[in-house]
């Protein structure tokens, strides 16, 4: 590329010098259009941080405090996830993450497995997500009917699936926007609180009554899926500025944001309200800023911090539920619709499916029932925690087979890494709790007709599948 | 790790390109791969129990340890299962 913007070389026509100039410039601008650092970082604190934090909390509190000892435990778990994620990332810099990585180390069918489990975990997820802001939305607006309702839930889904449909930049700038956003008040309680903590306001370390164990083995698990979507910038890895750097540098720079915000906020909140009010509270966050400062504003502030929030996460998401199958889709192992580009260079089929099928959930909510919406919402659970086992375990895998690069303390440090985070992925799997891993596991054996119809569909295997003889009559085989 | 019929089909698109354009390479390189293959061979650079499987091993051994023990201690995973209410799907 180099002597596109230099002399011209002898022999090289001028039309064959404005054809190289004009890849040149198209790589470049092909560049600009791709998630920096910045951008990158966003969208992994815009995946993590939804709507979930706004209540987490008061969930902790009953507890006691002990469920910040647990909270830090897994932040580690998490930050040794990003960790992995980000020497697979430079390791396998493609499309896809966590498919891509399990199809490396153990084959297309595992591959597949992943793709389609964090498929469904993507667009069932945002259908919580939409769900809970539609409640913070209705803090301002009291729409209580549930054709109002769904209307809204629409807006929230499909808002987030237009920008998406415009492109990679203004998914990035707007994941940008609504990070920062939702990170102000978020901070601001998480910081200020700290100066208002009264030691009388923590309440007992294990609330419970039972073992101290227990309560940080249950707390934990209520915690353990507070970093889902520490792996988001690995599977928009294409759409990464040099991807082998950054996605490491992106993983883990967000995971540490989120903790320190985790914990500081649930100090500062467990600080600044008392217990067993916490313990009741619908409204942590706004909770501590009204005992902070007085008044009720903290109400309106985080309800609009969490609609800030849920949009930010649901654009985030909605970029993910395309992009996984649009990987597997390029290797023929998802339905090849799935690997359809717009213009913009976005897979318009997989956002438009995704939201689509988010969207039946969604108001399936509204006219089904609390339990079967719950029921659906436990699929995504369990389907969170297989992309992140698979992945985990295949950075082990080279690890320890030969294709590994690095020996000796290094090797030492990163299996011992490796080992936390699939030590982490373990416990999550057990914290997603019996009904979700049943459910979850039954929609993953949905999936192998699926995988069937792919694979038959591709001329694979039989007599479609056998290899041509060679039209140059080609010896030795 | 046996390849897919695409991925073979692909190969042979590639090796037919090389014996048009260039036949003498194509057949230098052919001769590598005459005798019967049998089974893909693995790295012979370690021995046959190589130390940086003990980490392995030992990661299975906790995995079994928490698998028998994580429900008795917490009872989360048989009772209603807490930590999956749809607000902490994703934080």
């Amino acid at each position: 590329m180099g002597d596109s913007f230099g002399d011209r070389p002898r022999g090289r026509t001028a039309a064959e010098e404005g054809v190289i100039r004009d890849e040149a410039a198209e790589a470049i601008a092909e560049e600009h259009g791709k998630l920096g650092l910045p951008a990158a970082i966003s969208l992994i604190v815009g995946n993590i941080v939804g709507t979930g934090v706004f209540l987490l909390p008061a969930s902790l509190a009953a507890y006691g405090t002990i469920s910040i000892v647990a909270m830090a435990l897994v932040s580690i778990g998490a930050i040794a996830l990003a960790i992995v994620f980000g020497r697979l990332g430079a390791r396998l810099p493609t499309g896809g993450g966590p498919y891509a990585y399990a199809k490396d180390a153990f084959g297309e069918f595992s591959g597949f497995w992943n793709a389609w489990s964090f498929w469904l975990t993507a667009w069932i997820g945002n259908a919580a997500i939409a769900v809970v802001w539609v409640n913070y939305v209705n803090y301002f607006l009291n729409w209580t009917s549930p054709v109002a309702q769904i209307a809204l839930a629409l807006v929230a889904l499909w808002i987030p699936a237009l920008i998406n449909l415009s492109g990679v930049k203004n998914i990035g700038a707007f994941a940008l926007v609504t990070a920062v956003l939702k990170f102000i008040p978020l901070i601001f309680v998480a910081v200020v609180g700290l100066f208002f903590v009264q030691g009388g306001n923590f309440g007992p370390f294990v609330a419970t009554g039972g073992s101290w164990i227990a309560a940080l083995s249950t707390a934990g698990a209520l915690a353990l899926f507070i970093y889902s979507g520490v792996e988001s910038v690995t599977i928009v890895a294409e759409k990464v500025r040099d991807p082998a750097r950054n996605i490491g540098k992106s993983s883990v720079y967000g995971v540490l944001i989120c903790a320190a915000m985790y914990m500081l906020s649930t100090v500062a909140i467990f600080g600044t309200v008392p217990h067993d009010a916490l313990v009741n509270s619908t409204a942590p966050f706004a909770d501590a800023i009204n005992n902070m400062f007085g008044g009720s504003v903290g109400g309106g502030i985080m309800a609009a911090c969490a609609i800030v929030s849920g949009i930010g996460a649901i654009n985030g998401w909605t970029m993910l539920v395309a992009e996984m199958p649009m990987a597997a889709a390029r290797d023929g192992l998802f339905p090849s619709v799935f690997a359809r580009e717009s213009r913009r260079g976005v897979p318009w089929v997989g956002i438009v499916a995704g939201t689509a099928l988010t969207s039946l959930v969604a108001v399936y909510n509204y006219f089904g029932t609390e339990d079967g919406f719950n029921k659906i919402l436990l699929i995504a659970t369990f389907t969170t925690v297989i992309p992140y086992f698979f992945s985990a375990c295949a950075q082990l895998f080279w690890l320890v087979t030969g294709a590994r690069r690095i020996s000796g303390a290094r090797l030492g440090r990163d299996l011992a890494v490796t080992a936390v985070a699939i030590l982490f992925a373990f416990w999550m799997t057990y914290g997603a709790g019996m009904e979700a891993i049943f459910i979850g596991f039954l929609m993953l054996l949905v999936g192998i007709p699926v995988y069937i119809w792919t694979k038959a569909k591709r001329g694979e295997y039989g007599p479609g599948g056998e290899v041509p003889a060679s039209p140059h009559g080609r010896p030795g085989r | 790790m046996g390849l897919s019929a695409r991925e073979k089909r692909t190969l042979d698109g590639i090796a037919d390109r090389l014996y048009t354009e260039d036949p003498l390479l194509a057949e230098s390189l052919s001769s590598f791969a005459t005798g019967a293959v049998t089974a893909e061979p693995l790295s012979p650079r370690r021995g046959p129990f190589p130390a940086v499987l003990l980490p392995v091993a030992l990661l299975a051994a906790i995995m079994a340890i928490m698998a028998v023990l994580l429900p008795p201690i917490s009872g989360t995973a048989e009772a209603d299962p807490a930590p999956v209410s749809h607000t902490l799907i994703r934080g």
